[in-house]
């Protein structure tokens, strides 16, 4: 008996002759989990879904759902016999029905079982009060999406498999969706598997987030690891979140770069005394001070909010993201000189 | 009507199934033998019938009389049942395409969804399909009623004895020199198929 929810068993994942994503392993170990697939467009995402779902056949591996054997080279059990749900990136709610209508249709399956979810409160949450009588084609595309997304969660499934199931959605309702969505998942205990371009979103759903570059599954981890230790730079270069700039180990908690300096912290992975690496610089990790000596020249700023990220040209002509809190105007235009404190000390140090 | 009726039901039903088949097995053979099956509408109906006729004759002399049955011609020609069929073979391709076209509307992520709602493929085409192409089943069979009632050339050979529809008796009358006689017959046609398009374009196409 396995002790993983869902255990995805070196499946290779086939959209066509030349898009695949191979020897996918992946468990999701507790009922309940959320799972968060990052990767570019046109990688092969929503075919791992598509698959998992039963819209495709496998030639290897198996895909194990509480404790069954779902799909494998001699098995496959039909979309309509796995009680897993999808709710596609596009609108495939039923045309001649209308929403409520459509809603309902996830609500039948549930007929005779426990009921878990509320309609009427999946509609609230939702924010489909004024669109329930409407026909999907007089709805607009994040309505659609927000019904059929409804329409799953009542489906009361084993497994919810969302496609981008928010990226047609207003970004007036995206986060409070967002919230509820996570809190309605967690408190029923629907596992789930989402697939998502938005870094951010993954960060914020899920409990283990997994990247997808050049058809393989590049880390799968908690989304604080994620971010904060990429296991390669095709991960740093996907989340584009940080720089790589060329530096000398100099020490167990130092290095040195022709750029920045003497840079001090904690090593992620040992490197030997003298070796030459890349250091990724995240933009949190260099502080602002007008006071230092350290000054770099400002290429671009660009207001986030809650933040500024300035971008820095060093001597060498590296680009580096500084983030700065907006609680005051920085007066900081492109061209001028930026302070950056010293000695410069990173918490976790990452290197290639 | 009786046999407008039955024939637009068979033609539509069979039309329905082959795309729905060819739909949900996406079988290349499936497709083939669509193909194939709507050329008969590029044929002239008087060549259809008498080839009809020549292969129900050849069969019914070869491979019937050979395992010692009984002759089968009477069921097939001069019948109803051979009318219907021979109107079948030559409006096969206006049912046919016109419930393609109506599938192509329907993304087929839409079956996909109904799928993993739980439901099963007979049931899709039973909940979604037929519901959806509702209104493209009553333009079909109203096209083909249309069709049906004006058809001249297989009518007059593959009717029964003593069996007229409208064309067939303004065709005999107007042949015969009888033009007033023709008269009513003609006219009814023009009401009759006046009447099916009038229901079309107020409640199908609006809708």
């Amino acid at each position: 008996m396995s002790k993983n929810f869902l255990e995805i068993d070196n499946v290779t994942f086939t959209a066509s002759a030349k898009n695949k994503v191979n020897n996918v392993s992946l468990n999701i170990e507790n009922k309940g989990d959320i799972i968060c697939l990052l990767g570019p467009s046109g990688i092969g995402k929503t075919t791992i879904l598509r698959t998992i779902a039963g819209l495709e056949k496998i030639d290897s591996g198996k895909i194990v759902l509480n404790d069954c054997i779902i799909s494998s080279k001699n098995t496959h059990i039909e979309p309509e016999n796995r009680n897993i749900s999808l709710a596609f990136q596009d609108n495939s709610l039923f045309p001649h029905y209308n929403v409520i209508q459509n809603i309902k249709f996830g609500a039948e399956r549930n007929i005779g079982k426990k009921k878990i979810l509320n309609i009427d409160e999946i509609i609230k949450f939702l924010h489909l009060e004024h669109v329930i009588d409407k026909f999907p084609h007089q709805i607009s595309s994040g309505e659609a999406q927000r019904a059929s997304l409804a329409r799953s969660l009542l489906s009361n499934p084993d497994l919810l498999l969302l496609d981008e199931p928010l990226s047609n959605v207003d970004q007036s309702f995206k986060e409070e969706i967002q919230v509820k969505l996570k809190q309605v998942l967690t408190e029923h205990k629907i596992t789930t598997i989402i697939v998502t371009h938005d870094s951010y979103e993954a960060f914020y759903l899920g409990t283990k987030c997994g990247i997808i570059l050049n058809g393989q599954l590049k880390q799968y981890d908690d989304p604080y690891n994620v971010y904060h230790f990429p296991n390669s730079i095709e991960v740093v270069n996907f989340l584009n979140r940080g720089t790589l700039i060329p530096a000398k180990v100099t020490g167990e908690n130092s290095l040195e770069s022709a750029d920045l300096g003497t840079i001090k912290g904690n090593f992620i992975k040992h490197y030997p005394k003298g070796s030459h690496v890349k250091l990724l610089i995240q933009p949190e990790d260099l502080e602002h001070d007008d006071g230092s000596n350290l000054k770099l020249e400002v290429v671009d700023r660009q207001f986030r909010g809650t933040n500024f990220i300035y971008t820095l040209k060093t001597s060498g002509n590296l680009m580096i993201p500084v983030f700065v809190h907006s609680h005051h105007i920085h007066q900081h235009e492109i061209d001028e000189k930026f302070g950056i404190k010293r000695p410069i000390n990173i918490d976790h140090i990452v290197c290639f | 009507m009786l046999l407008v009726f039955l024939s637009s039901i068979l033609l539509i039903s069979l039309s329905f199934i082959s795309n729905y088949g060819n739909r949900v097995t996406k079988s290349k053979l499936l497709n083939i033998l669509t193909t194939f099956s709507v050329s008969g509408y590029a044929i002239p109906g008087i060549i259809l019938a008498v080839a009809f006729i020549t292969f129900i004759s050849w069969f019914d002399e070869s491979v019937i009389s050979f395992f010692g049955f009984k002759t089968i011609k009477s069921i097939f020609i001069g019948s109803v049942l051979g009318l219907i069929l021979v109107y079948f073979i030559r409006f096969y391709s206006l049912a046919s395409n016109g419930i393609k076209s109506g599938y192509l509307k329907i993304n087929y992520s839409i079956d996909e969804s109904a799928y993993l709602l739980g439901y099963s493929k007979f049931k899709t085409f039973t909940n979604i399909h037929i519901p959806y192409l509702k209104n493209s089943m009553l333009l079909i069979g109203i096209l083909i009623a249309i069709e049906i009632i004006k058809e001249l050339p297989i009518t007059l050979i593959m009717r029964p004895f003593n069996f007229e529809t409208f064309a067939t008796t303004a065709y005999i009358f107007a042949s015969q020199d009888l033009l007033e006689a023709a008269a009513a017959p003609s006219l009814f046609l023009i009401i009759i198929a006046s009447f099916f398009i009038l229901i079309t374009s107020r409640y199908i196409l609006k809708d």
